[in-house]
């Protein structure tokens, strides 16, 4: 009948609305760890020509392969970082994962004063003075963490501190994946 | 932090170009690119530590020879579709692009049908009668 199918038109927005609202919740559960996924995801850890921290030993992209590596990029002027200190070297005690930090943007001394204080979990440390490192990394600041596989692969990127609870749901079934490849 | 710029508003970098040409695409190209820690700004009117490192590698790029194109892959790949201030058309960005033309053109259907019903409506002899000895008192 006439009227019927207006009636149906006339309701049509209803399901139409009721599916937007689905996907938008969809869309707000499934990424509310992944803001922003990396673009590096499945890509290889940019090459890069650095130094260490402490012994000013060249160190390069190749070094980082070969190992399961937690790649954080922090700095001494990160008030975040302090935060996610503590956990990260609750992770690197109990998960012995290799956890390399790059020192971004960051002055030596008012680096190493930061450890000094807060303590070193960290293998090493590359040093990226002027955050060209970072960019090639599309990190957006400090601090940011990157699970980075034995072939040099980037497998994760968590953007800002790093809580227990990314580590034991997000990153740790990873590790587990990978170090069995 | 980061500082909204009025639109048009350049920060303030000392670089030297080879021609006014390279200046020229420079100043385009980091009116083109998303500042990624702000929500709503470019990299030409953030002072954001980041939005300064990318603006110098623009200018590096630049200088290096790299064509426009070549920039944009550049960041593209390195922090992805949000970098750009106009999302590329791709499957994922299709609802991104057509939803609101979607939802013009279901408003659109709907509001039409309400008009329809209106002057559509049409009562049998009998009801007209019935009308009229109602409303004539």
């Amino acid at each position: 009948m006439a009227v019927n199918k207006r009636r149906l038109l006339l309701l049509l927005p209803i399901p139409f609305f009721l599916i937007l609202l689905a996907v938008l919740v969809a869309g707000f559960y499934l990424g509310r760890h992944d803001v922003h996924p990396s673009a590096l995801l499945g890509s290889t850890f940019p090459s890069f020509k650095s130094i260490k921290l402490r012994s000013g030993q060249t160190v390069t992209s190749e070094d980082l392969k070969g190992e399961v590596r937690l790649v954080n990029v922090w700095a001494s002027w990160c008030v975040a970082c302090v935060d996610e200190h503590d956990v990260l070297s609750k992770i690197a005690e109990t998960s012995h994962i290799s956890l390399i930090g790059i020192s971004y943007k960051d002055e030596r001394t008012d680096a190493l004063n930061w450890l000094t204080r807060y303590g070193d979990p960290y293998d090493f440390h590359l040093v990226d003075l002027n955050g060209d490192l970072g960019v090639n990394l599309g990190v957006y600041g400090a601090p940011e963490t990157f699970l980075v596989d034995r072939d040099g692969i980037v497998r994760y990127k968590h953007i800002g501190a790093m809580t227990h609870e990314i580590w034991r749901e997000e990153i740790e079934p990873l590790v587990g994946d990978v170090s069995n490849e | 932090m980061c500082t909204v710029a009025l639109a048009g508003e350049l920060s303030v970098d000392d670089f030297e170009f080879k021609d006014d040409d390279q200046a020229a695409r420079y100043n385009a190209l980091i009116q083109e690119f998303r500042c990624p820690k702000c929500l709503n700004t470019n990299l030409a009117g953030s002072d954001a530590p980041i939005a300064k490192d990318l603006r110098r590698a623009v200018y590096r790029l630049i200088s290096e020879g790299k064509t426009d194109q070549e920039i944009r892959d550049f960041m593209l790949a390195r922090y992805g579709d949000f970098v750009l201030y106009k999302p590329r058309l791709t499957p994922a960005t299709l609802l991104l692009w057509f939803s609101p033309l979607i939802l013009l053109l279901v408003l659109a259907l709907v509001i039409l049908q309400i008009a329809n019903r209106r002057s559509a409506v049409s009562l049998s002899d009998e009801d007209r009668a019935r009308v009229e000895d109602l409303t004539t008192e």
